[in-house]
């Protein structure tokens, strides 16, 4: 962990994302008096925009996405590989990818609720708290910032297949724009496989939603799969 | 050895010196990506042509989408930008190229180099086009007739509205086939004067100077946009004919927008006088190119300037 948190990219997709929220965020609708809630209605509005829909993809995969080409291509792996067994690196970094692609919208976005309750609520309405919207905009950030950390995974396993920048960079933009263009162009029925959806959830994923959850456990199983087997395979290659 | 030995000669290195720009061509992940993002942008571009199509429940010609969306001199710009990605590399220095350099002449190499920009932008827009009508097949019909989509835009205010171009001057003069063959031809043109002057700050400066270049060329045509240059200059709506004018002749990217053309209404070039105009700037960067080659220095045959 204190490798990443030492990562300087992982900062600078902090900081994007940070100044994608404040883009969005609904400022022009602040009107006194507010009601009950606006802060966390406007924070969701910030959230749903298209800029966090279209950054996802980018600021997720760029802190360390492509990790294993910068360290194989410098000759660091082969003499870190000798102080550190298979297993060990992997499992490092599988976690440190996952990690860096869910932190930098999960950073921003709790930042960004902090600051809207700061700023927004002391000039609202005195009522109560409205504990569900508030705990339903968590939930929505932890979706933003989980699909984050399976792209950023998806990022490496371009990675450790082509051991190239561009691919390990672009593919996950290019796969994420993929699954748009068939759910919107062709196959309108195709709710499951959009990754809008998966931030929103609107679509029917089951009793309370949980079928998402399950999604998300299972493409993230998936994705750290592969990725593991891609790295043992090319460890070995060393 | 007779004269059309030696011309066939010519025209067999210059054609193996082609061959072997495009050795690797479809397996460089550069290449492969830049295709994708192209396909990504034309996704993004065609959204609001469809849209209208959508809401209205009408139907639109194959080709109509790519006229639409690349009639536009911002969707111009922007595809242009990915050709910059394309032609980073220019020109194609490997390992190979001082065996293939002694074997053939440099002005073999320097054609081939032309030929090889030629093929990859023509491919390029192709492509685009290609992609742009797949990705609104749902919609669309092969008919050579404009659709009432097409109509819908043309005689509402909708066309300016939603930014497409779509005059009744247009769908009353061509055909969309036709039109978009003229587009194609357009942004062909474009494309290569701008992959031209990579090319050649490329082989005089060096690559970022290349890459430079190629934005600037971009940036000149942006900037000569007549929205934007009227909201620069604080221009009234009563005097953007005289802006239009100036920048449909004097910025490239306005060339190659086909709404910027003499349709009967400004005095704006032709597509023809585009065209030319295009050619003449090719033949000037050509012969720079040429005169370039002379004195180019290949220090470095690791692929890399």
């Amino acid at each position: 962990m204190k490798e990443l948190l030492k990562e300087k990219a992982l900062w600078i997709s902090t900081v994007i994302c940070f100044a994608a929220l404040l883009a969005a965020f609904p400022f022009y609708q602040i009107e006194l008096p507010l009601g009950t809630g606006s802060f966390v209605k406007m924070y969701n509005v910030a959230l749903d925009s298209q800029i966090v829909l279209f950054l996802l993809p980018i600021a997720s995969v760029l802190p360390m996405g492509a990790i294993y080409v910068k360290e194989s291509s410098s000759g660091f792996l082969r003499l870190y590989i000798t102080r550190i067994s298979f297993m060990e690196y992997i499992r490092k970094k599988l976690l440190q990818i996952y990690v860096s692609g869910f932190l930098p919208f999960f950073l921003a976005g709790g930042a960004t609720l902090l600051l809207s309750f700061l700023l927004i609520y002391p000039m609202e309405l005195q009522g109560e708290m409205p504990w569900e919207e508030v705990w339903k905009s968590c939930r929505f950030l932890l979706r933003v910032s989980l699909t984050g950390g399976i792209l950023a995974q998806i990022a490496g396993i371009f990675a450790a297949f082509f051991r190239n920048y561009y691919m390990a960079y672009g593919l996950p933009f290019v796969c994420y724009y993929m699954l748009t263009i068939l759910k919107e162009r062709y196959f309108t029925d195709m709710y499951a496989m959009y990754p809008a959806e998966w931030l929103k959830c609107e679509q029917d994923w089951g009793v309370d939603s949980l079928g998402i959850w399950v999604f998300f456990a299972f493409f993230s199983a998936a994705a750290l799969l592969l990725h593991g087997l891609l790295l043992y395979n090319r460890l070995r290659e060393i | 050895m007779k004269v059309s030995d030696t011309k066939l000669l010519f025209v067999k290195q210059t054609a193996s010196s082609v061959r072997w720009n495009f050795l690797g061509f479809f397996k460089n992940p550069r290449i492969i990506l830049t295709f994708l993002f192209a396909l990504v942008l034309c996704f993004f571009l065609s959204d609001r042509a469809l849209m209208v199509a959508d809401y209205y429940d009408t139907p639109m010609q194959a080709l109509e989408p790519f006229i639409w969306t690349f009639g536009d001199a911002t969707s111009i710009l922007l595809s242009s930008l990915l050709l910059i990605l394309l032609l980073i590399d220019l020109p194609k220095l490997t390992p190979f190229t001082p065996y293939m350099l002694l074997r053939t002449r440099k002005v073999c190499w320097l054609l081939a180099q032309f030929f090889y920009i030629f093929l990859v932008t023509a491919g390029y827009i192709l492509y685009m086009m290609s992609v742009t009508s797949l990705l609104c097949m749902q919609k669309t019909y092969a008919g050579n007739i404009w659709s009432k989509t097409a109509a819908l835009f043309a005689y509402s205010s909708m066309g300016d509205k939603f930014s497409v171009p779509s005059t009744v001057k247009v769908m009353e003069s061509t055909t969309p086939v036709e039109c978009s063959l003229q587009m194609v031809l357009l942004l062909i043109c474009y494309a290569l004067t701008l992959s031209f002057l990579m090319l050649y700050f490329q082989m005089r400066i060096g690559k970022k100077a290349g890459i430079a270049a190629g934005l600037c060329y971009s940036l000149f045509g942006f900037l000569l946009d007549p929205e934007t240059l009227a909201k620069i200059l604080h221009k009234e709506e009563y005097e953007m004919f005289q802006i239009r004018r100036i920048t449909g002749w004097v910025s490239p990217l306005n060339h190659a927008t086909y709404g910027m053309h003499d349709f009967g209404y400004d005095a704006l070039p032709t597509v023809e006088q585009s065209c030319a105009l295009f050619l003449l700037l090719l033949l000037v960067m050509s012969l720079f190119s040429f005169r370039m080659l002379k004195r180019y220095n290949f220090n470095s045959f690791t692929g890399e300037m």
